[in-house]
């Protein structure tokens, strides 16, 4: 993908160099193939602020500069203009369409380990924390606004909005105060101490472990169960595990915790099922298995699944089983979650599994 | 950096990055002239009033990189506008601001710098798409334009497309000024009516 990408913006910036040798055709090309390589990469141009440009450049500029030579429809303009300013355009649009070759398509964790590379140390602890704050960060706007609507309605004036930048400020700088005050927070927690100190002790409960890849989230998942089964609780449900392949290809296996079957979920050779997601194709088998396995597991004290996704976002994959859990489940479950899935998930569970979205949750962030 | 710099940095951040996804799509949709530069205005007022508590050279360039990661997860793919304007935005005033520290006069020249610079992106922008003659075409339009109606009209809307983003800017550096004054001497308003947790 990457070096087809390099490949396209190159043609397209060698049709860019030779553009006045036949500038409509060689647009059309660049158009094309900026299609075929993704259709996405067209879409900007339905942008009407990048059309007024064009048109000021293409019907305005011809008909007030210039030597007025040609007519049409009773308004003069320049023609030695118009074939400059039409040639201007189709450079433009030409330009824009490579930009967007080069930019369709980069995720978000691409930009994030951009930023790793340059040597920005800091900047995955304070991403991480702004993730953790984004919340509170709403709910202080959102309350500030209400508070504002109301007193507007009731006497306009703009020291009402002079008030309300500041009690925003203010509540924002108390707000880092008191999240300095406790430093807790900003530090990955072990298990055990989670279980010691920051856990949520009202049931159910959703307990949420999220981080970007490789952060340790099924590590992480996989010590606490051992520490909840060595302190003797109930501990039930499924763990992904990533399988290396030959060929640069992986896979994932669901071990299920009480009975240490294991099954293969999910393959990247292709394969005649309905379920896909990303480059891979899924059992439809292990999955129906899985979905029984935590049925099953409902009145176990701690439930646990690995990898909540797009799948069950789709309401595909574990989806089915969630549902019914969700409804009277009444121990801790525990799931696992990209962290650019978070927000997803915040409207996943308020859109799907209502009982669930009620549930006191807790966020660990590795 | 102390863990207090970082807190402030996650904390001022994330309000800059969720005003700029949040009300930057809104003014987007509305089609709004100037809507680049009143985003501007508003993220200029929380980048100030954030250096003044916490006065740690590069916090600004951090926040921006926060507040532009959080812009860029509100749309479905990046979009590479915005996130560098966000980026280029915390990048020069952290440079006015290493310069001439929180004070009043570098508040003042963070809000022209900051009106300046989206318009001298646009300039650059405009001309890597449309070649080097966009802007003499654009100076010949303002003169065209002024000889067909008089008045001197091409140069008059020329004129305020400039200085309108330099109005809003300085604006919102002396409003950022009166806000810090007003946060520092603690003449808040409704302190008790903070009926939330935090």
């Amino acid at each position: 993908m990457r070096y087809k990408r390099i490949w396209i913006a190159l043609t397209i910036l060698t049709g860019i160099v030779l553009l006045k040798a036949s500038p409509y055709l060689i647009t059309l090309g660049i158009l094309i193939l900026a299609y075929l390589f993704n259709h996405r990469a067209i879409r900007p141009l339905r942008n009407y602020r990048f059309w007024i440009v064009i048109l000021l450049l293409v019907i305005i500029v011809p008909i007030f500069t210039g030597i007025q030579d040609n007519s049409i429809m009773g308004i003069s303009y320049s023609s030695e203009q118009l074939s400059k300013t039409l040639l201007m355009a189709l450079r433009g649009i030409s330009v824009f369409i490579l930009f967007q070759v080069l930019t369709t398509n980069l995720d978000h964790q691409k930009v994030q380990v951009v930023f790793s590379k340059m040597g920005i140390t800091r900047f995955d602890i304070i991403y991480s924390l702004s993730k953790e704050t984004l919340p509170r960060v709403k709910s202080i706007l959102g309350t500030r606004y209400t508070q504002f609507r109301n007193n507007w309605k009731r006497r306009h004036s703009l020291n009402q909005l002079m008030d309300l930048m500041l009690s925003v400020f203010s509540d924002f700088i108390h707000l880092a105060d008191h999240l300095y005050e406790t430093p807790q927070n900003n530090q990955k927690v072990t298990p055990e101490d989670f279980l010691k100190t920051s856990f949520v002790e009202s049931k159910p409960a959703l307990i949420i472990v999220t981080g970007d890849p490789g952060a340790g989230k099924t590590p992480w998942l996989e010590s606490l169960v051992q520490f909840l089964l060595d302190g003797g609780h109930t501990v039930d449900g499924l763990i992904a595990n990533k399988i290396i392949q030959p060929n640069e290809k992986w896979q994932h296996e669901i071990l299920h915790i009480s009975t240490g079957e294991k099954r293969s979920i999910n393959t990247m050779d292709e394969l005649n099922t309905p379920i896909k997601a990303g480059k891979f194709y899924f059992y439809t088998e292990t999955i129906a298995w899985g979905c029984e396995r935590l049925i099953s597991a409902k009145s176990s004290e701690w439930l646990v699944l690995d990898e909540v996704g797009l799948l069950e976002f789709n309401k595909k994959g574990f989806f089915p089983a969630l549902k019914q859990v969700a409804i009277d489940f009444s121990g801790y479950m525990v799931i696992v979650v990209r962290s650019n899935l978070v927000e997803q998930l915040e409207e996943f569970l308020s859109g799907n599994l209502p009982p669930m979205d009620r549930w006191p949750r807790q966020i660990i962030w590795l | 950096m102390t863990q207090r710099s970082i807190v402030y940095i996650a904390v001022f951040g994330t309000l800059w990055g969720f005003v700029e996804a949040t009300l930057g799509n809104v003014l987007h949709l509305l089609h709004l002239p100037f809507s680049g530069s009143i985003l501007s205005a508003i993220g200029l007022v929380i980048i100030l009033i954030a250096r003044v508590y916490n006065p740690v050279i590069g916090s600004t360039l951090l926040m921006s990189l926060i507040a532009a990661s959080i812009k860029i997860l509100s749309f479905a793919t990046i979009k590479v506008g915005p996130f560098v304007a966000i980026i280029m935005e915390g990048l020069l005033i952290e440079l006015v601001l290493i310069i001439t520290g929180p004070k009043r006069f570098g508040f003042l020249l963070s809000g022209v710098i900051m009106a300046l610079y989206p318009l001298i992106q646009n300039i650059v922008t405009k001309s890597i798409l449309f070649g080097s003659s966009f802007v003499p075409i654009i100076l010949d339009l303002a003169k065209g334009f002024s000889e067909q109606f008089g008045y001197s009209a091409g140069w008059w809307i020329l004129g305020l497309y400039l200085l309108i983003p330099i109005f809003i800017g300085v604006g919102s550096a002396y409003v950022a000024w009166i806000l810090n004054k007003r946060l520092l001497n603690n003449t808040l308003p409704d302190q008790e009516n903070r009926d939330f947790e935090i």
